[in-house]
């Protein structure tokens, strides 16, 4: 007895096999592309990863108590170098930590000072300024507590904020 | 005994496949790693930041004004002149000219009626493969001027 040979034709199972490969390809693809551009923009920061450090030769990173209230003086330089690694920062953040608690300040170019909180040491009405490369800029911030510690981290022109590029530890000011 | 069809890649299938898996990973290890490494600036054949050392300049100060002379090799794009204040230290990047001041030349910077401590920091123009770029070398090469 001759049984009946039944299947996919050759043709049917090479459309159905390169549609499964396109699919699996489409599925693949839909991870592994957010994992490489996901790395590609972690590495944005590379160039900034000590742009902004905290200058201790003015003495200050410190704070003088008045009335319950602490006034800190926190002054932080920018790393001299290339022009275009200068353009590419907007700001920076300062992370002001103590033991379970922080407060986040955002400093950005010409951001006025009244409504972050923090002012600029050399005039409290100027607006905020960052320090360009080589310079050193000290601000001025006032809170009831005590900080004991301070991060501050560079805010590119993508808006990405990275890793912090310094710490200091914040002690009381010794005049 | 049934004998077996012999089916699977040819080889020379299989090589290009094997090739062409690799390519891939290398172009996308690549395309990661290259942004760590970035377009390198250089100047004289030379990472920019490593020809600030041998940059010699020479900075005095006449009744308000800054006069750099360049004694080295290398020629100088401008200065960066910062001023130390009160908790702050910022100032200008003075350019010379299009083509910087080479070996010998003089440049003026004027400081106004400012006085006190000046750091004058040498800037550089370094290159890349499609454009210039300066750079101003850090405070190590820089030379400090005080004005009564």
């Amino acid at each position: 007895m001759i049984k009946e040979k039944r299947g996919l034709s050759q043709v049917v199972a090479t459309v159905l096999l390169i549609l499964i490969t396109v699919a699996a390809a489409v599925i693949i693809a839909g991870f592994i592309i957010p994992w490489i551009r996901g790395g590609l923009e972690s590495t944005e920061c590379f160039n900034y990863r000590d742009y902004f450090t905290f200058e201790n030769d003015f003495g200050y990173n410190c704070y003088n108590e008045y009335n319950g209230v602490n006034n800190y003086l926190i002054s932080i330089s920018a790393k001299s170098g290339l022009n275009e690694t200068q353009e590419n920062v907007v700001g920076f953040g300062l992370a002001l930590i103590k033991q379970g608690d922080s407060v986040a300040l955002t400093v950005m170019n010409e951001d006025n000072p009244a409504t972050k909180g923090i002012f600029m040491n050399s005039g409290f009405g100027n607006p905020l300024v960052l320090p360009k490369s080589g310079e050193i800029r000290t601000y001025y911030y006032n809170n009831s507590d005590t900080f004991e510690s301070a991060r501050v981290y560079p805010i590119l022109k993508s808006g990405r904020k990275c890793e912090p590029s310094d710490t200091v530890v914040i002690t009381k000011c010794e005049n | 005994m049934i004998k077996r069809g012999r089916k699977g890649l040819s080889p020379i299938v299989a090589t290009v496949l094997l090739v062409s898996i690799a390519v891939v990973l290398a172009g996308i290890i690549f395309f990661w790693a290259y942004s760590f490494i970035g377009e390198s600036v250089t100047k004289n054949g030379q990472a920019v930041d490593q020809v600030c050392k041998d940059v010699v300049f020479e900075a005095e100060v006449y009744s308000g004004i800054l006069l750099i002379k360049n004694v080295g090799d290398i020629p100088l794009w401008g200065v960066q002149v910062l001023k130390r204040g009160s908790g702050d230290l910022t100032g200008t990047t003075n350019d010379f000219s299009d083509t910087g001041i080479k070996s010998g030349e003089t440049a003026e910077v004027s400081l106004g009626e400012d006085n006190g401590e000046f750091i004058v920091s040498p800037v550089l123009m370094g290159e890349t493969e499609t454009e210039r770029k300066k750079y101003i070398c850090g405070e190590e090469f820089s030379q400090i001027i005080s004005t009564a």
